[in-house]
Parts: structure tokens; sequence; C-alpha cells
């Protein structure tokens, strides 16, 4: 989706991913082949109870840092054209914000 | 397909001379059999002598032609092999007088294809709950031809067909408890279908609730609404659902984890609406939804709101991809300010 963002819509959108607590061991093989930016939570920042995540949660937030809307990918697998179609709309809407 | 071609060349006509010592024999009717022979079937000379003469090897040479080539390997031959043929081919024999030379019957028969064959159908699994896909596992595919490996499928349900995509498994959604599934299998080779098979039948048994659609409204709600949590549930039986909300907000469980919670109120389902004064600008709630018949739960069904007032808190974690740009930094959102950023939060596995 990064990619597909940034061929109509150049450096406006950046897509990063956290990793919870406790799941460092995993690291190196969900970056493998990825460049997208992999931060690793912390029990200090505890950003999941301080942001209220629930798991597989993707927030897109506008310039602002204000966010635009929450979509959840368990159970909405983005391989699903409609899925996907509505996590990208979210980022659209966004960028309009 | 069966191509024939009769021919008689009479030796008068060409102006050669009878043979010495007496007339030729007639000509004899000549018939390659089988009339439509495939490439299991062998290549059999049958000649009838005309009416009131008999009919002697002796005085006839035999000979084959390969699509119009001579194969002397075949002439002599009253039969040639099935093993010989192959699919499209057309032959040709001539009987030809060793009287004079020159009097000819013939016959010819195009190699037709031959249709697949399979040995067994059978559905897996064997006793499908009605939220289970069924696949159909083949087996024993022969093709004299040697052509590809395919089936068709034909999907029916109490003995109807109904119609679905020809293809090998069945998406639940089409059967319920209680009724028999079957399909028709047809293996293929693109230009004949073979015999049919049609596997036994399986019984359908009950199955667990499809995992409900949930929403909240009203949309972009603030801290001055009530939540109210709408679920669609649907069970492929048919059967009645009991469907148990429940809510969190900031990962507490609500109202049991929120101190000083009033509690949600119920506006079609128990517990499905939250009170604008439990919520708070910057929470993020979530309802889950499970669907349950008499047997059976559904998997959860959730849907999650952001109650928006300002822009979240700021947080600092450094970047642990080797390969991204920021490999090594500390990465915040206040980084992203005037563009637009997603943020998803996984477990490394």
């Amino acid at each position: 989706m990064q990619a597909d963002l940034d061929a109509e819509f150049p450096g406006v959108v950046q897509i990063l991913g956290v990793n919870d607590v406790g799941f460092e061991g995993g690291n190196a093989t969900i970056t493998d082949g990825r460049d997208l930016p992999w931060l690793q939570n912390t029990a200090d920042a505890d950003l999941w109870n301080a942001w209220g995540v629930t798991y597989r949660d993707v927030w897109v937030l506008d310039g602002d840092n204000v966010p635009v809307g929450i979509f959840n990918v368990t159970g909405n697998n983005l391989s699903d054209a409609a899925n996907y179609e509505t996590l990208r709309a979210l980022f659209v809407e966004a960028m309009g914000d | 397909m069966r191509t024939r071609s009769l021919l008689l060349v009479v030796p008068l006509l060409a102006g050669c001379p009878p043979a010495p010592g007496g007339s030729v024999d007639p000509a004899p009717l000549l018939t390659i059999l089988p009339a439509a022979p495939t490439t299991v079937d062998a290549l059999t000379v049958d000649v009838e002598p005309p009416a009131d003469a008999s009919f002697g090897w002796l005085n006839w040479d035999i000979s084959w032609q390969l699509d119009g080539a001579a194969h002397p390997a075949s002439d002599g031959s009253t039969s040639v092999a099935a093993s010989a043929t192959a699919r499209g081919q057309s032959w040709t024999v001539t009987l030809t007088s060793n009287q004079d030379g020159s009097i000819a019957v013939s016959d010819a028969v195009t190699i037709a294809n031959t249709p697949p064959s399979m040995s067994f159908a059978n559905l897996d699994p064997v006793a499908p709950r009605s939220d289970e896909a069924i696949t159909v596992l083949v087996g024993g595919w022969e093709d004299p031809d040697g052509d590809a490996e395919a089936y068709s499928f034909a999907w029916l349900v109490d003995g109807q067909d109904i119609g679905a995509p020809d293809a090998a498994t069945l998406a639940p959604g089409s059967y319920s408890s209680g009724q028999t599934v079957s399909a028709v299998v047809t293996p293929t080779d693109g230009l004949d279908d073979g015999t049919p098979i049609t596997t036994a039948g399986v019984v359908i048994a009950n199955g667990a609730p499809s995992t409900p659609v949930v929403t909240i409204t009203p949309d972009d709600a603030d801290d001055t609404q009530d939540l109210l949590c709408s679920v669609t549930a649907d069970d492929p039986d048919g059967d009645a659902l009991d469907v148990v909300i429940t809510w969190t907000v900031g990962g507490a469980a609500y109202p049991t984890g929120v101190p000083g919670a009033v509690g949600p109120t119920t506006t079609t389902l128990a517990g499905d609406t939250v009170p604008a004064q439990d919520t708070a600008a910057n929470q993020n709630w979530i309802c889950s939804a499970v669907a349950s018949d008499a047997e059976y739960a559904s998997d959860p069904g959730t849907a999650s709101m952001y109650l928006a007032a300002g822009p979240l808190s700021d947080f600092g974690l450094d970047d642990v991809n080797a390969t991204s740009p920021r490999f090594g930094e500390s990465v915040s959102p206040r980084d992203y300010l005037q563009k637009v950023s997603g943020w998803y939060f996984g477990h490394a596995t």
C-alpha cells in the first residue's frame, strides 16, 4: 500500500509498524525484505495502553497527528479488495483534513 | 470421425490388358474396422467379395498409407496395431490386384479422440458442517491420447444442481444442516468428456454462525454522544442466534475496568449502548460481538471508534528495521506533522 500511495501521492504518506513488547524476537523475520520503519514498543512508552491500541490496528493520522480513522486488519484482510480500498480511502481522507 | 473413399480403377480404362491366361478377379468391397477408430483400436481390414465370386488373398496386394504417405511397415498386413496409431491420423488401405496390377479398392479412416476416464471421486470432509467448505478428491485419470488431466464439476444439494461455479471446492453458503451434498465430476480432455462419476452424498451437520459484522455509530462520534454498537450475524442453518456484546476502552474491559462508569444500556441488544457520560476525548472504544447457536459460537466481530479531540500523545520509539531509511533513529508521530501517517500495531512473529 505504501508503494501504491507513493505512486499517486509522492511523499505524502508514511506507513510505519510498531511491535508490541514481548515480541522482539520476531523483528528480524518481520522486517526481512521490507524497508518500512518498524518501531519497537517499550514498557516505558507502553504505547498499546497510551493510545488504546488493539492488536492489528492501523491508525491513520492527519497532518496534525489527529486520528482520522482506525482500521483493524484482523477479520479485514487486506488481500480483499474492498478492505484494501477502505483503508486506502482513510489515507486519502486524511490528506484533506 | 470416419472418412471413406472407395476407389475402383478398372484396367480397361487405362488400357491395361487382362491377366495372361484368363480374367482378373472382380474387386471386393474393402472396409477398415472399426468404422470410427480411436487410439485404443487396432485397424482391421474387412473384405467382402462381390456377389457370386470368391476372394483369394493370393491375387491381391494390400498396402497402407499414413496421412497420405506410404507406410511400408504395414504393407501386406490386414491390420494395424492400436499402438501404431495416434489421434488425428488418416489411415488408408488399398487393395491391388496382382494379376494385372491395376484394379484397386481402398478405404480410409481418421483416428478420433479417445475420451479420458477416471476411477474415483470422493468428498472431503465426509461429515462437513454447514460452515465448512467441501472438496472433491479425484483420481485414476487415464487418457490414451496423453492429454492433460482436467475435470469439470457440478454440485448437487439434495439431488438438485445448484449452479455453483465449476470448481473442485464448494464454499459454504449454499447448504445447511440436514441437507445432502454430492458432486458430479466429469473427466475432460478439452475435446470430449469421459464418463462422469457422482460422488457419494455427505450429510451436512450444524455449523457455527458467521463472524458478526459490527458497526459503531454515530460516525465521527465525540465524547458528547452515546455510542451504539450494531450487530449483523447470520447462521448457515438459519438457527436462532444469541448475540453477546462486550466493550473495551483503551484496552480495559468496560464497565468493570473503568472506575466510576455507569455502564452500558440497551437499545436493541443487551449492553449495546455506551452512554456519553462514560466516554472521554481521545478514547478508543471497541465493540466486540459473538453470535451463538445452540451448539457453536462464532468468531468475534469487532468495530472501533476513536473519540477524537486533538492530537494524540507523542512518543519516541527506535526503528529496528535494518533496511529502513530511519534504522536506529528514534521515530515519533511529530516527525510526520504536515504529512499523513499510518501506524500498524502488531506482533513480530
